[in-house]
Parts: structure tokens; C-alpha cells; sequence
């Protein structure tokens, strides 16, 4: 199994595109919470950049990205100032940018994980550096705007989403399936699985009430 | 580290599972944390992972020593993981056995707030340095659990005395390394500090305070200085004014 040849054949434009679509919908979100320039500006950085950023402060592998490449800042910057200066137009997309970011979550999963591949780690650090990454900004969103983190609560498939996608991702490498083919698979279930959650509302049950049942099994005749 | 006054030579070091233990435990408080306030599967799971491992990989971030151990290990991620799932479905249960709890949390607390000072001190950052570090991993993931559940972290308020535990354990676990102790037994030793700190605490009820304001008090004591100089300064005036006008008035003078 060698994970560490992998090359990532994704067009460069989704990067821009996912980067560019963060820091829109982060400066949305500050907008919807009424808050200064500096607040939206803060916002959408942490929205477009913050997942990235996580990224390659945990892998340790030198300066991150956004800092040594001007132009991921400059798309950040483009996105932040289109939700700034056009807030009710942009907001109008708002079905879009559903679809969008749908597809934008493949799109930070297969980046994060494709550079934890080529660092050499495992599948399963992979996965959960995959899912830091595509979660991070919208977490500290979240914490920026005083929201609890909107990936944990209950009701929210998104992590399931990228769980699903990274998952998809690392074990298609791992079994030598083409990369652009595996690229596409993991888009398609990042999409399927957020998109399908949002048409269907499934909700995963919550932990006491499947601890009660496995204690009830054990001791049936004692009541709780 | 270093040989000298050996404190327990028998104990040459710790065994391999105990990292893997102490992530397990606190893994697993995390895990029944979230469990009990209604998160569900991948809510558990995040916040099991945060809490297990928080502290570990605060510190690799801070020393900027190459990929975190919590990563090129797989077991790390795997222990915290299953703690999630354990947590996820018996943490009804798991909440009955408080005192063992508090028992393993202080042990798991206590080694990897020495797990955290080691590294800072074979690289050769001086002791402060290392109490935070050490300080950072033992809480580190109890902070991030609080944060990803939405709230001002617990630690950092008034109430159970984790994080003084924590701090005293690594301090006496720094002072031993610097007074070349064992690596081992300097271990156990903050290991069973932290963990009777926590023990005792629970049971008696021990409480940090919040910030005891002494700006009164200091004014006071000011001020009574200041009026007992004054009243000094007035007896000496009563008795004898004349004199110490005139010693003014000498220098004055002159």
C-alpha cells in the first residue's frame, strides 16, 4: 500500500473556487449577525482560510499556505469583499451556494488529505486531518461568531458528509484506483450524502438513549 | 534523563501502553461528557478526540518538532476513537463509577502533564517552559472540549481543582528532573501528586476561588501606614514642635 505517491490532478480552480465560496458565505454569516468591517473581514478569513490553517499548523509542515501563496489570500479577500459591498444579492444565491458548498466540502477533503497522504501518514490520520480541515473554517466561524460549533450538534450531517468523502478517499488510494476517478468518487459522495441529508432531515440518535437500551438488555427484570 | 540520587531505582520507566491508557481515560471523560449533553454520533466523536488527544497535539503544534506524534501513530487516533464509541454507548453506565473516575482521571491527567514538560526539557527550554507546556497538555484537551462544545472553558473558571492539580504536578515533576532525578520515578511521583490533589479535592469539595481583589485591602494598609506616620509625625510635633521646626529652619539656613 503505497499511500505516498499520490498526486492530486484537481483542477486548480476548485481550490480558488472553495476558497473564494468560504469567505463569501463566512462574510454572510458575520453580515446576518450585524457585526463591523473588521468583524466580516475576520469572518470570512477564518471561513475561507481557517480549515487550510488548521491544516498545515497540525501537519507541521512549514509556513501555511495561504501565507507563502499571495493568491489564496487574494481570493479570500475577493470573497469577503463581494459579501461586504453586494450582501442582499449575494444572499439571493442562497440555493446555490447550498449545491456549491455541498461540492466545495469534496473539494477541502480531497486537498487536506491528499497532502496528510503525501506526508506519509496513515489512513487513519488521513481521514481525521481530511476532516479537520474541511470543518475547521466553519468551526471557527462558529467560534468567531459565538455559535456552538454547528459540525457537532445534533441534526448536522456535514461532518458525516466529509467522514464519508475522506473515507472514500484514502481507502480509493490505498487500493491503487485512479486518481482522477477517486477524485470524482469522493466529490460525488461529499455531494450525495449533504445534499440527500438536506432533502431527507435523517436525525443519528443521540448516545443516552442507546445507553438505556443496552442497559435495559442486560438487566431486564431492574428498572432504571 | 540524567543519573544521580536515584529515588526508586527499581523503576526503570514507564510501560508503552501508558500513553495510550492516558488517552484512553481522558478519551473516555470526553466522550461521556458529550454523551450526556445530547450530542450524537459524530458530536461524541469529535469531542472524544479533542478531549483524548487536545493536549498532545497542542504541544507538538507549540514545539514545532515535525508532524505530531497523535498523527504519525496511528494508535492515538484509533484509542480515542474506540473511547468514543464506548462513551457513545454506555455513558449511562460509565457515570456510575465517579470515584474510579476521578482516580483514573487524575493518574491520566498527571502523565501527560509530564508527558508534555519532558520533551520541553530535552530540548533544553528552561523550566518555565516546561511547566507550561506540561500544563497545556494535561488541560489542553479539556479547553478544547469546552470550546467545541460552545463554552468559556471550564478549567479557566472558578470551581474543581483540575487545573491547580495539573500545575503543582508538573512543577514538582520539573523540580525533580532539574534536581536530576529519575525520569520514571519523577514521573510517578507528580503522577500521584496530581492524582491525590484530585482525589482529595473531590472529596472535600475544594474549590479554586475566583480573583480575590486586593485593592482594598492594599489601600487600607496604605493608608493606615500613611496615618500612623502622620500620627508619628504629629507626637513628634506635639512634643517637641519647636525643635523640629528649628531643625528645618537649621537646614533651611544652611
Amino acid at each position: 500500500m503505497n499511500l505516498y505517491t499520490v498526486h492530486l490532478t484537481m483542477p486548480h480552480a476548485l481550490e480558488i473556487i472553495a476558497i473564494t465560496l468560504g469567505a463569501l458565505s463566512g462574510a454572510l454569516h458575520a453580515t446576518r449577525k450585524e457585526m463591523g468591517v473588521l468583524g466580516i473581514f475576520s469572518v470570512a478569513f477564518a471561513t475561507g482560510l481557517g480549515g487550510g490553517a488548521i491544516r498545515d499548523v497540525i501537519l507541521d509542515d512549514g509556513t501555511p499556505a495561504f501565507l507563502t501563496n499571495g493568491n489564496i489570500l487574494a481570493y479570500a479577500v475577493l470573497g469577503a469583499v463581494i459579501a461586504y459591498f453586494f450582501a442582499r444579492v449575494a444572499a439571493r444565491f442562497e440555493q446555490a451556494y447550498v449545491l456549491l458548498d455541498a461540492m466545495m466540502l469534496g473539494a477541502w477533503v480531497l486537498i487536506a488529505t491528499d497532502k496528510a497522504i503525501q506526508l506519509n501518514l496513515g489512513v487513519v490520520a488521513s481521514v481525521y486531518v481530511g476532516l479537520i480541515a474541511a470543518t475547521g473554517g466553519g468551526l471557527l466561524r462558529d467560534l468567531l461568531c459565538k455559535d456552538p460549533p454547528a459540525v457537532l450538534q445534533p441534526g448536522q450531517w456535514q461532518a458525516i458528509a466529509v467522514l464519508g468523502a475522506a473515507v472514500t478517499f484514502v481507502g480509493a488510494v490505498a487500493l491503487d484506483v485512479p486518481i482522477i476517478i477517486a477524485q470524482i468518487a469522493t466529490m460525488t459522495v461529499a455531494t450525495t450524502l449533504l445534499l440527500s441529508s438536506r432533502a431527507f432531515t435523517f436525525q443519528l440518535p443521540t448516545s443516552y438513549a442507546v445507553s438505556d437500551r443496552i442497559i435495559r438488555i442486560f438487566r431486564p427484570a431492574r428498572e432504571l | 534523563m540524567s543519573s544521580g540520587p536515584h529515588i526508586g531505582d527499581l523503576v526503570i520507566s514507564l510501560p508503552d501502553w501508558t500513553p495510550y491508557a492516558a488517552v484512553f481515560v481522558s478519551g473516555l471523560a470526553g466522550a461521556t461528557y458529550a454523551a450526556r449533553r445530547g450530542f450524537d454520533v459524530i458530536g461524541v466523536l469529535g469531542i472524544a478526540i479533542s478531549t483524548g488527544l487536545g493536549g498532545l497535539l497542542l504541544r507538538d503544534v507549540l514545539l514545532q518538532r515535525g508532524t505530531p506524534v497523535i498523527l504519525t501513530d496511528p494508535l492515538y487516533l484509533e484509542v480515542a476513537a474506540i473511547t468514543a464509541v464506548i462513551g457513545f454507548f454506555f455513558a449511562g453506565f460509565i457515570a456510575r463509577f465517579k470515584g474510579t473516575l476521578v482516580l483514573l482521571d487524575g493518574l491520566s491527567l498527571g502523565f501527560l502533564c509530564t508527558v508534555g514538560a519532558l520533551p520541553a526539557l530535552r530540548d533544553g527550554l528552561g523550566g518555565g517552559s516546561a511547566i507550561f507546556l506540561g500544563v497545556v497538555t494535561g488541560v489542553g484537551g479539556l479547553i478544547l472540549r469546552d470550546i467545541m462544545v460552545g463554552e468559556a472553558p471550564d478549567i479557566l473558571r472558578p470551581g474543581v481543582f483540575t487545573g491547580v492539580a495539573a500545575l503543582i504536578g508538573t512543577v514538582v515533576y520539573v523540580g525533580l528532573i532539574e534536581q536530576k532525578a529519575n525520569q520514571a520515578s519523577a514521573q510517578i511521583i507528580a503522577m500521584s501528586v496530581v492524582m491525590a490533589m484530585r482525589i482529595i479535592g473531590e472529596r472535600r469539595g475544594w474549590h479554586t476561588k475566583s480573583a480575590i481583589d486586593l485593592t482594598d485591602r492594599t489601600w487600607d494598609f496604605w493608608q493606615r501606614g500613611k496615618r500612623r506616620r502622620a500620627s508619628a509625625v504629629d507626637s513628634t510635633g506635639d512634643t517637641g514642635s519647636t525643635s523640629g521646626t528649628g531643625s528645618t529652619g537649621g537646614t533651611g539656613q544652611q
